[in-house]
């Protein structure tokens, strides 16, 4: 009985992080609670399938990513997430103007990405979970992770720039 | 060997890795900082990049590209989770109702299903903040299943409606098995207003599906002189006021609005278009009650508040001013 409350606490605690991937991986801020609710049923429903030597946020990854993934595939109708649902991502950020640009357009871009890009990026850029772990939750091997980074990045690029001076601030 | 971007392959001939080959796979991870717990490596990439301008140029972008991502969700992290995720945490299905506190959520719903014959003909929007579009859609798809329906028909209230072509049947609707669907996926319990002070009277409740693939519960009730009201009741958490905005098409009216874990949208044509404003505080006065009552407070009851037949309007204000609906086939602003 401890160890089921202790597993909700657990994932109580992981839900800001569910949510903001959801947020990103989405890009439509009117579907996170949803996806990040029926992933957090899933998983109580699951949760005897969870094994406790891995990360508990990475499984949790797992299970909203496949629900998106699920849903997507289910929903053929489902409409198309315009640019402008990016934007509408972008304008609940923090009023920091001098990166709003910067954000709406970064938003924009990964929209236009394969889904499965998209994910890879967030697992790491977003939430820094190493290349096991991100190819973990992908259910995919290392090296398909680097090459869905690789492209997903490369492809970033054509539709995104950064201010130089920040690119060039961090790499030195 | 050389990959695509001229990054030496960090694999021998005989596939096994060579600790002295940078591969690209390197620069992935520099640029996400895992290269941080091993400096000897880390440097021999730094060497790499100084000597490699295009590399540098490329490396750079991906750590900006992760920064602004970051900065991206960064708000989503800081935000409050909202109580129903919570709920659904915490709750078990043996030891649901025993939690604290009177939680309840009422819903109305009313309409009258003259003909409205055919598409939206008229429809309020309000974009310009987030989620109005797709509360717009949501109140659209409702107008479009009102006018679809069969004309006061008795199967509205029983084993569900044929499809429309907009709404379909998602499961049958004896009982309250469509509330009680509700009330597991915003963890806050839903019931049927008493509407029979208006002189309607319930008639069936049923599980739909609006908007794409959106479920929606709708409600349906009956007035005495046969107009009938329907209300649809969709999952979507918005914590903060929302104005009713008002919407047409031909004959028929669509209200729509948000209350906490609800997006509301109550159609009405014939007799019943015009009395569907009478209804709204009422409906709206027992979800604020559930709020104060439970974990919600602080939305706008009082008729008073209201925003009806008119557009939103100065800061804090309902959502949006003066922009379309992306998806709708014509607007006009009543």
């Amino acid at each position: 009985m401890h160890d089921e409350d202790d597993l909700k606490w657990l994932i109580a605690r992981e839900i800001p992080h569910l949510r903001r991937y959801a947020a990103v991986l989405v890009g439509e801020p009117h579907r996170v609670d949803d996806l990040v609710q029926d992933c957090l049923e899933r998983a109580l429903r699951k949760r005897h399938l969870w094994r406790r030597q891995g990360r508990l946020r990475s499984w949790l990854f797992r299970l909203l990513y496949r629900q998106h993934v699920d849903s997507g595939r289910r929903g053929s109708r489902r409409r198309e997430v315009t640019d402008a649902a990016a934007a509408e991502l972008a304008t609940i950020q923090p009023p920091r103007q001098e990166h709003m640009v910067q954000v709406r357009d970064i938003a924009t871009a990964l929209r236009r990405l394969p889904v499965e890009q998209r994910a890879a990026i967030l697992l790491v850029g977003l939430d820094g979970l190493s290349y096991e772990e991100a190819a973990q939750v992908l259910d995919v091997p290392v090296g398909t992770l680097r090459s869905r980074l690789s492209r997903g990045r490369d492809a970033l690029r054509d539709g995104w720039r950064p201010a130089a001076q920040s690119a060039l601030r961090r790499v030195k | 060997m050389t990959d695509r971007h001229g990054v030496p392959r960090a694999d021998g001939p005989d596939g096994v890795p060579r600790r002295d080959v940078l591969g690209e796979i390197d620069l992935l991870a520099y640029a996400d900082g895992i290269l941080d717990t091993d400096p000897a490596r880390r440097e021999a990439v730094r060497r790499h990049l100084a000597d490699t301008p295009e590399d540098a140029a490329r490396v750079a972008d991906f750590v900006a590209q992760n920064e602004a991502i970051r900065t991206l969700g960064a708000e989503w992290l800081a935000a409050p989770v909202p109580t129903r995720l919570l709920d659904t945490v915490y709750a078990d299905r043996s030891g649901f109702w025993r939690r604290p506190g009177p939680r309840r959520v009422a819903v109305a719903a009313l309409m009258a299903i003259a003909a409205i014959g055919g598409a939206a003909g008229g429809w309020i929007a309000a974009a310009g903040k987030p989620h109005a579009d797709s509360l717009g859609a949501f109140a659209k798809s409702a107008l479009l299943d009102h006018g679809q329906l069969p004309e006061a028909g008795p199967e509205v209230d029983r084993t569900g409606v044929a499809r429309t072509g907009v709404a379909r049947t998602g499961v049958a609707s004896h009982g309250h098995a469509p509330l009680n669907w509700l009330t597991r996926r915003i963890a806050v319990r839903v019931e049927v207003p008493d509407l029979g002070a208006h002189g309607y009277t319930l008639v069936g409740q049923q599980r739909v599906v609006l908007d794409g693939d959106e479920p929606a519960v709708r409600l349906g009730y009956r007035h005495s002189d046969g107009g009938v009201v329907n209300i649809y009741l969709r999952p979507r958490w918005e914590d903060r006021p929302a104005a009713v905005m008002r919407g047409s098409a031909g004959a028929a009216t669509v209200l729509r609005w948000l209350d906490g874990p609800l997006a509301v949208a109550m159609t009405a044509s014939g007799d019943g278009a015009g009395a569907v404003d009478d209804l709204v505080p009422t409906v709206r006065s027992a979800i604020a009650g559930a709020s104060v009552a439970g974990q919600r407070a602080g939305w706008p009851i009082s008729h008073d508040a209201l925003l009806l037949d008119r557009p939103p309007a100065g800061p804090g204000g309902p959502a949006g001013t003066g922009a379309t609906d992306a998806r709708g086939p014509s607007v006009r602003v009543n």
